[in-house]
């Protein structure tokens, strides 16, 4: 993307001087005070349209005539402020005039705040100027149309760094750039001569027009979608159907797989700016394709340092629990293990079984299934075998201490820990099990979050957050992720195992996958495939961004994953059974088998 | 038995040879009796001995028991009982205040509560006495989480759980184990020699190979002439074709028949079996992932025992490779594996040693390698039987001598001079006290602040006690202003051989003594608290003995509280919660874990309260760290040596007194303090990732956080 300061028309405003980047320049060190204009001036959309968005928010809350009913509320509350007086609308009151279920309006509204924000691209010129503007004292103030609200510029702002400027935005004070008397309003607050203050726009007949008319010196930018001829389109029509039918693995990785990485990634970016992250930890399961793409990809991605840590929640909980606090931890132990054989419980953690022989004198013998009749005897049989159990934990514990420590991080310092789990549960292991071992501020990144009561407990507790949360897409949308998020995850997955612990290998640390299970050749190379075919569309990505285009928001670049929840013929059979397939609940017991 | 007929002699040539065929038959058949005579004989010698054995017992039990009852019944035991009973009582309520206080100190006030809670839930109150006298929470055997059935399940193993408690639970095979097996290639030879077994043992012993998970073995059962027929009968079974049997013409003991057995022996790998004992099934499993992953060439494992009634018992659970706890005693024991070249080149075992042929064997081939692992699980069942070294090591006193005999003369080999000195609680047991060699000068440096009467007594006891003269003391002054300290130590400044360097400066214990260091003479630093004083007048030459030795980095001496009756230090654990001083408290006699708290064992760390090093290995791993200014700068330094290559030693012969904490009060009082000690830990395994819960010479089937080595 380009954009390019250009001349006042002289034609069309008598007596503007002609301003080349240098023109502009001298005219910022003559005056006494910049103001900017906010959209097509400082900033872009990304979007051809400004209706794009409203047809994003529509997805995203399926809603299919969502964008119409928009433009109507906001044609009506025009209408209605007119009506009452006022010289601007906004947003709440738009959103005031949507026949919606008030909460629903609500959480629209906030997405499209949300939407909008991360559909900002910045004009790298008109930034450049205002920075110069700052750095040679000049008091700097933007003057803006805006239903969007003052709130809403500054957090745009801030994404980029410019804090502590004066804004005059119409919604806010009801009055407007385009009748003038937003500039007067701006006079008054800098008590300069009207000539010492100039204005950078770019609506020639608009802000630029009426700045003059108030006696501003003016500028007129041109940004690209003024006519300049290049292209502002984001990198992918994140909005294209997926085929119908089945993916060839390759594809799914290159159609749903990659965007959704990306969208992922592109989303950490921001976060981990935002929360000042000096380290990222990429963890089991989901963590190894991110990891890949990040490592592939040199500077396509502005990340703090990234590791991945071959852990998940099995294995962090494992490494949390010590001869004390052993008995709080059986209920996860035994969690969803009805239907298993008693060894089972133990094999699925790592823990070596006694002989069937062994468990056969505790009544646990292999031709025991597990319901909640037998759970009493189990819990017996786990806590007196728990110090066999623990060798595990402290194995888990001191690999995680190694991990850790061979990251060198000082006391204190913010970590993100990125996983695809959807309660936070994987962070409080994480946390707990570093209790009292390494001090550290964790931070929990997650593809999607969901609002059940454990989530929002731990919500409550620890800095989580997420790709995909209930005020950013409807709940109904959220839960369908949910219910599939074995998909998500493999699709996630460049390994077929799951790590169920971790062990310390000299100075390093490798994860302790769950011997139990190995994917069939074919599966392997499905995943293969579509590890492939995603690496493909990184690359694809990469060549886009440096061509021009620009990057999509986050939400809408992973939207592909939404849209195939909805096809689940789209999986490959074997892929369909890799996703299906859960080892914490399956049993190798002939019973299962048959 | 008859003897056979035969049809009539035609002629005298027929007669003649029916006659001879008749004499043959004559001469076998007395061959058979005579060899029957001699099985019934050799049997009635059993029963003989048995009987004189059952005898013996009864008699000395009768003996016993009256004694007891005259002395239960005599006035002075009825009218002491009230002082018995209050002894008791004393000895129990200091228990549980010292368990207390320690309990607060190390983990607060807050968390002590919560771990009683803890044991309260998890043992009852029953746990709670039990954590109170021995000062750690009962390990094995829990009473059950609520909510359990666990006492029927511990019912169901009643018949198998030893008479300890102990229980070995077999291991299942894993899923992988045949992915796994595809990827190991090593071969073992297991060498048995049989003498005289019952059948029903040996069959359990072979049983026992043959149930290998592993499948690259080969048995070789050597049989030394045994006389018992049921023996000879039971290796003249059909057996799996990897099975080797042996026989030999004449009775050659333990060491030639083993020779015999490795001459035949074709594996890479040598694993030595007792004919009554019996291997785990995944023994060679384990021993060959051992192989597989580090290449040693000699690996021993955990073990434990089998009673008689087939009970398995007395779990060992070892310290990796530990070559002065080697000289103390036999612990490497079962299972035993050798390369086959290193045995071959060794020569075999040496029959001179019978009894201890297996000791021998692990300390010669330790002069050939280093490559020695430890395999942490029992993979060995040691059959207890009357008159084995199982049972008892005085059931062979024959043993004890060889056992003598055997490191006087691996001393000698190994150009070493020492002696080997009896333990006075347990005789058949014997330390290894190394001479000093040459007359090095000992470097006694001690820190002191503001501390005159204790330090007083602390060098009265070193200038009155010492045999070796050859010592200097450096007493660091760390800014005492009282003005009796400031007198005694311008007094103690003339004295021949001592030292006094004033250091002005917040105390920093690392600071201190690499002052000190830096200040004294010696090739040899003997770091002393000055809380301390000796008690065993050849403290120094003994302590030198050892740190005097190539491989031994820090020597550490046993500590006892005031009044000499109780550990404060016998060697200091890497455990769960932290480094932490074993069987604190404890009486000063108690055996220890395997005779730990006797004999002379490697230990991961030593307490810095009286510490002895070579300056050249002291000064190559650079001296105390002085970011460590009050706690585990001891432990960091015991590590580091630890890390490059050196065995850290406990010299329990030993002894002094130490006043603990006295000079600079207890770490638990204040919140600062407390924080301090969990910086410094952190600290220390920051320095030391491999060893954070780790302990070489602690084992990881001992309990987490036990300092007594409790069984888990």
């Amino acid at each position: 993307m380009t954009a390019m300061i250009d001349s006042l028309d002289p034609a069309a405003i008598s007596g503007g001087p002609s301003l080349g980047d240098q023109a502009l320049h001298e005219a910022i060190m003559a005056a006494g005070a910049v103001s900017f204009g906010f959209y097509g001036t400082l900033f872009h959309r990304a979007t051809p349209s400004p209706d794009a968005v409203f047809d994003m928010l529509g997805r995203r809350y399926s809603m299919s005539g969502f964008s119409a009913q928009r433009k109507a509320a906001q044609a009506e509350a025009l209408d209605r402020a007119h009506k009452a007086g006022r010289r601007e609308i906004t947003l709440a009151g738009i959103y005031d005039c949507l026949a919606l279920e008030p909460t629903l309006a609500a959480s629209i509204k906030a997405a499209e705040v949300s939407l909008e924000l991360d559909l900002l691209c910045p004009d790298p010129i008109a930034i450049a100027a205002l920075r110069q503007a700052l750095a040679l004292g000049r008091r700097v103030l933007i003057i803006a149309d805006s239903y969007m609200g003052r709130a809403f510029v500054r957090d745009a702002l801030g994404r980029h760094g410019l804090d502590s400027i004066a804004l005059f935005i119409s919604s806010d004070c009801n009055l407007t750039a385009r009748d003038g008397d937003l500039f007067d309003l701006a006079i008054d607050y800098l008590q300069l001569p009207r000539e010492r203050v100039l204005h950078v726009g770019c609506d020639l007949q608009g802000d630029v027009a009426q700045a003059r008319a108030k006696g501003l010196a003016t500028a007129h930018h041109q940004g690209h979608d003024q006519g300049n001829g290049k292209s502002l389109g984001p990198v992918i029509p994140v909005s294209a159907a997926l085929p119908a039918g089945t993916l060839p693995p390759r594809d799914l990785g290159y159609r749903v797989a990659g965007p959704a990485a990306v969208g992922f990634l592109n989303w950490i970016e921001r976060q981990a700016k935002l929360d000042d992250i000096r380290h990222l930890l990429f963890c089991s399961r989901g963590g190894d394709l991110l990891e890949r793409l990040v490592q592939e990809s040199p500077g396509l991605w502005s990340l703090p340092p990234c590791s991945f840590l071959p852990g998940s929640r099995t294995a962090f909980d494992l490494a949390a629990m010590d001869d004390l606090n052993f008995a709080d931890y059986l209920p996860f132990l035994i969690s969803r293990s009805d239907g298993l054989a008693p060894f089972e419980v133990l094999e699925r953690i790592g823990v070596p079984a006694p002989a069937p022989e062994v468990m056969k004198k505790y009544e646990l013998g292999d031709e025991i299934r597990l319901s909640p009749a037998v759970h009493p005897r189990l819990r017996g049989f786990l806590f007196e075998y728990r110090f066999e159990i623990l060798k595990v934990c402290r194995r888990n514990r001191r690999a995680l201490f190694t991990f850790m420590r061979n990251l060198r991080l000082a006391a204190g310092t913010p970590v993100a820990l990125v996983d695809m789990g959807w309660d936070g549960a994987t962070q409080e292991a994480f946390e707990t099990a570093l209790s009292g071992m390494v001090d550290l501020s964790v931070h929990g990144y997650s593809f999607g979050l969901t609002g059940d009561e454990d989530s929002r407990r731990r919500q409550r507790a620890r800095r989580m957050t997420a790709l995909f949360t209930d005020t950013d897409v409807a709940p109904a949308i959220l839960r369908r992720l949910h219910a599939n998020r074995a998909s998500v995850g493999l699709l996630f997955d460049a390994r077929s195992q799951v790590a169920i612990g971790l062990e310390a290998t000299g100075n390093g640390v490798r994860g302790v996958e769950d011997v139990r299970w190995h994917a069939d050749a074919a599966t392997g190379a499905a995943i293969s495939a579509m590890v492939d075919g995603a690496m493909a569309f990184v690359r694809d990505y990469a060549a886009g961004l440096t061509a021009g285009a620009v990057r999509p928001p986050a939400l809408e670049m992973a939207w592909p994953l939404v849209q195939l929840l909805d096809r689940p013929a789209s999986f490959a059979e074997d892929l369909r059974a890799q996703a299906d397939f859960d080892p914490w609940t399956a049993s190798r017991h002939p019973w299962q088998a048959g | 038995m008859t003897l056979s007929s035969k049809p009539a002699p035609h002629d005298e040539g027929d007669a003649a040879r029916i006659l001879a065929e008749r004499d043959g038959e004559i001469a076998s058949l007395t061959r058979t009796l005579a060899d029957r005579d001699r099985t019934i004989a050799y049997l009635n010698q059993l029963a003989g001995e048995r009987g004189r054995s059952l005898q013996n017992t009864e008699a000395a039990n009768v003996a016993l028991r009256a004694e007891l009852t005259q002395t239960y019944q005599s006035r002075s035991w009825r009218l002491t009982s009230p002082l018995r009973w209050l002894l008791r009582r004393t000895f129990q309520g200091r228990a549980s205040i010292a368990t207390l206080l320690w309990a607060f100190r190390r983990r607060g006030p807050r968390a002590t509560l919560a771990d009683v809670r803890r044991i309260r839930h998890d043992h009852g109150i029953t746990g709670i006495k039990f954590w109170l006298l021995n000062g750690v929470a009962p390990g094995g055997a829990a009473q059950g989480e609520p909510g359990t059935d666990l006492a029927s399940t511990k019912g169901a193993l009643a018949d198998v759980r030893g008479p300890d408690g102990y229980v070995y639970r077999a291991p299942r095979r894993p899923a992988d184990l045949e992915a796994r097996l595809k990827e190991l290639s090593t071969t073992f030879s297991i060498v048995v020699p049989v003498y005289n077994t019952s059948p029903a043992l040996l069959e359990a012993a072979i049983r026992s190979v043959e149930q290998q998970w592993y499948p690259n073995w080969q048995l070789v059962l050597v049989d030394d002439a045994s006389p018992n027929p049921a023996t000879r009968a039971a290796l003249e079974q059909p057996r799996d074709p990897r099975v080797t049997i042996l026989r030999q013409a004449a009775n050659q003991g333990i060491s030639g028949a083993t020779n015999t057995g490795l001459a035949a022996a074709t594996g890479d790998f040598v694993v030595f079996l007792d004919h009554d004992d019996e291997l785990t099934a995944d023994c060679l499993y384990e021993l060959a992932l051992c192989i597989a992953a580090h290449d040693p060439d000699f690996v021993y494992s955990d073990e434990d025992k089998i009673t008689e009634d087939g009970r398995f018992t007395q779990p060992f659970f070892k310290p990796d490779w530990s070559p002065d706890t080697m000289m103390s005693t036999m612990y490497t024991c079962h299972v035993s594996c050798v390369r086959r070249s290193l045995v071959n080149e060794l020569g075999g075992l040496r029959p001179e040693y019978d009894g201890c042929q297996d000791w021998d064997l692990v300390l010669r081939l330790a002069e050939r390698t280093t490559r020695i692992q430890h395999v942490t699980k029992v993979l060995y069942h040691w059959r207890i039987i009357p008159q084995s070294t199982a049972a008892d090591l005085n059931a062979k006193p024959y043993v004890v001598s060889v056992s003598e005999r055997l490191r006087a003369d691996t001393l000698a080999r190994r150009g070493l001079k020492g002696t080997l000195e009896p333990l006075p609680q347990l005789p058949s047991y014997h330390r290894v006290r190394y001479d000093i060699r040459g007359t090095p000068t000992i470097s006694i440096i001690i820190p002191s602040r503001d501390n005159q009467p204790v330090l007083s007594a602390c060098l009265d006891s070193i200038r009155a006690r010492s045999s070796y003269d050859r010592y200097e003391i450096v007493v660091l002054d760390n800014g005492s202003r009282e003005p009796a300290t400031l007198g005694y130590l311008n007094r103690i400044r003339a004295w021949p051989g001592v030292k006094v360097i004033r250091h002005d400066a917040p105390f920093n214990y690392s600071e201190l003594n690499n002052l000190g260091v830096a200040a004294a003479t010696g090739d040899i630093l003997l770091f002393l608290n000055d809380d301390t004083e000796v008690l065993t007048t050849d403290w120094l030459e003994r302590m030198a003995g050892y740190v005097q030795l190539g491989h031994v980095g820090a020597v550490g001496a046993k500590l006892l509280y005031p009044g000499g009756e109780k550990i404060q230090h016998a060697g200091v654990l890497n455990l769960f919660n932290g480094p932490s001083h074993a069987f604190l408290r404890q009486d000063r006699n108690h055996y220890g874990y395997f005779l730990r708290n006797l004999l002379e064992y490697n230990w991961l760390a030593v307490t810095g309260a009286c510490l002895m090093v070579e300056r050249r290995k002291f000064e190559a791993v650079g001296g105390f760290d002085e970011t460590l200014p009050v706690a585990y700068n001891d432990v960091d330094l015991c590590m580091r040596l630890h890390e490059v290559g050196y065995y850290n030693v406990m010299c329990q012969a030993a002894e002094l007194i130490h006043h603990e904490s006295i000079s600079r009060g207890l770490d638990f009082v204040s919140p600062e303090k407390m924080a301090r000690l969990e910086q410094e830990r952190g600290r220390l395994y920051d320095r030391h990732p491999g060893l954070f819960l780790h302990d070489p010479f602690g084992n990881p089937n001992l309990h987490p956080n036990g300092g007594n080595f409790e069984i888990a």
